[in-house]
């Protein structure tokens, strides 16, 4: 079995800067794996441990994301056993269907049986790529998969929705969403980051993936604007606990919340 | 402009008729996957409502290719979808059939100059606008858009669509119910709000006895509902990402106040921060400020609530 797990790298949210022009300025920004994807690349992990086959990470990424840390920090999860990066800054705030368009084309390349993708991204969030590649690829696509099972060739899912459980019997190829509550990623150990270093990195050109060229935007953002901070307070309550909760009831009282 | 809806939730499936009917649209075409659906949404506003039977053991987002096909025959058009956990699978299908995006946590449809969308990323920081390059726009829009209109003004005819089957799906094999969702966070008037700092189910009691003394309910932000052995598996968690609240107070205890958690809870009249850590970026955003241990001031808090309700 080849697993795909398709992972983002995305910078702290906090540390994202917004210019007075609505742009947003990464200068300062730690970068890390997506908080979603270390329950993909997990996933990945147990289901090669079970099937036999290989897990390997797939990226789109900007050009920070060379340095051999973030590689180390990805390739020490889950067994994964080679990193394919995309590698261009232009991406990072690309639309979903430029994304999609472009995983979908690296997946036919390097091939796969499962393809694996966190819930969403800690810095956007839409929770569109995974499926939207699907599509692209014309596999099934289930999102918020919270149990993987093998029966024979196929897999039986249980997909945890707002109001039920799913059970879902997939066969391969298909693309897969995980649930964060699928499972708790393990903390890799040293020797697994030392080994992460000498794994295999290739980076893929677009040139080279059957797109050949950068798929045309479909979304055209036309106002940026910066929220208003809301207006709070700022009332630090000190003293003893019954003194500070004496206070705090006090002042709920007085502004007619309580 | 044409505009379709479509969620598999009753209560959004109205919601999005009346928002399409708010924003100016006179031609609304709603699609339901049930018969008792689409009799409901015939008498709620919709200019035309099309049921698509779904054969057995089909996954309900499998109706996103025959909407798709339905929407490809106007020349330009709008699709609304309930942004469900399903519908954010329809979504994408019937996005990508179009050749577009999907535009997740739509807040509000501008229609000056066609379709624009708005809506918050990186946590709340930016907001945006945005537009289809194309001809179709789909957006995902969250329960809560409008008030339902009133139902039984006038019928309109349900006409049964085509089902188009996926290039590729898969079976439903059986359902698991699951435990109810605990409370209707949305309308609390006090909301008690968990985070990362909370460790210990005896903490969680402690969160719950409050909640419980000032007649509110308990909210979670995200790290605790995440993982297989989390305090709140699965609860829905308050942020931009998540359930939006707008109670009279907002209790944090042991929340850090990430962005991405503060932009749900903006809307609180108060906002009341315990945290261990006075450095916790939530005190920089909150009306009242205690830094401590939320084993010594929570039990505390509740006893002294529950003597002023005597």
């Amino acid at each position: 079995m080849k697993v795909v797990v398709c992972c983002k790298f995305t910078p702290d949210i906090e540390d994202i800067q917004v210019t007075p022009e609505g742009g947003i300025d990464l200068t300062n920004a730690l970068w890390s794996i997506s908080e979603y994807d270390l329950q993909a690349v997990e996933a990945a992990a147990q289901l090669v441990n079970e099937a036999g086959g290989e897990a390997v990470a797939l990226t789109i990424c900007p050009e920070n994301i060379r340095s051999t840390r973030y590689t180390k920090d990805l390739m020490s999860r889950g067994n994964l056993l080679t990193f394919y990066r995309i590698v261009n800054n232009d991406f990072y705030e690309a639309d979903v269907s430029v994304l999609a368009k472009i995983l979908a084309s690296a997946v036919r390349k390097i091939g796969a049986d499962v393809i694996l993708f966190g819930e969403g991204s800690s810095d956007r969030y839409y929770r569109q790529t995974g499926m939207q590649t699907a599509a692209e690829l014309g596999y099934a696509g289930i999102n918020f998969v919270d149990k993987i099972a093998f029966d024979g060739d196929e897999l039986i899912l249980e997909r945890n929705l707002e109001d039920e459980i799913e059970e879902i019997r997939v066969s391969l190829p298909c693309v897969l969403s995980v649930a964060s509550t699928i499972n708790t990623p393990l903390v890799p150990g040293m020797r697994a980051v030392l080994e992460a270093g000498k794994k295999p990195v290739v980076d893929l050109d677009i040139a080279d993936l059957d797109i050949g060229s950068r798929p045309a935007a479909a979304i055209e953002r036309i106002r940026r604007d910066i929220p208003p901070e809301p207006n709070r307070l700022k009332i630090i309550l000190e003293g003893t606990p019954e003194e500070t909760a004496a206070k705090l009831i006090a002042a709920l009282k007085n502004d007619s919340v309580l | 402009m044409k505009v379709f809806t479509y969620s598999e939730n009753k209560q959004i499936s109205l919601e999005l008729i009346a928002f399409a009917k708010e924003h100016g649209s006179d031609s609304i075409c709603a699609f339901a996957a049930d018969k008792q659906m689409a009799e409901l949404l015939a008498v709620s506003g919709a200019n035309e409502v099309m049921y698509i039977k779904l054969p057995e053991g089909t996954l309900k987002e499998d109706i996103a290719d025959s909407i798709a096909e339905v929407v490809k025959s106007e020349p330009k058009a709008c699709v609304l979808v309930g942004s469900t956990r399903r519908g954010l699978a329809a979504a994408a299908r019937i996005a990508t059939n179009l050749d577009t995006v999907a535009i997740s946590d739509v807040k509000d449809v501008n229609t000056d100059n066609g379709i624009s969308a708005v809506h918050m990323i990186y946590g709340g920081k930016l907001t945006v606008t945005d537009k289809a390059s194309g001809h179709y726009t789909v957006l995902l829009v969250s329960m809560g858009s409008a008030e339902p209109l009133t139902q039984g003004a006038s019928s309109t005819n349900i006409t049964e669509g085509i089902y188009v089957a996926p290039a590729s799906t898969a079976q439903v094999i059986g359902h698991k119910s699951k435990p109810a969702g605990s409370t209707d966070i949305n309308s609390a008037r006090v909301v008690v709000c968990v985070g990362r700092g909370v460790e210990e189910q005896e903490q969680l009691d402690d969160c719950f006895a409050l909640a419980k003394a000032i007649g509110g309910v308990v909210g979670c932000s995200r790290p605790i509902t995440e993982g297989d052995n989390a305090l709140m598996a699965d609860e829905p968690y308050i942020g931009s990402s998540g359930i939006t609240v707008k109670p009279d107070i907002y209790i944090g205890i042991g929340v850090s106040g990430q962005t991405q958690h503060s932009m749900g809870m903006i809307g609180s009249k108060r906002a009341v921060i315990i945290n261990q850590d006075p450095k916790a970026p939530f005190f920089r955003k909150c009306d009242y400020g205690i830094v401590g241990n939320m084993n010594d001031i929570v039990p505390v808090i509740t006893t002294a609530l529950m003597s002023v309700n005597k």
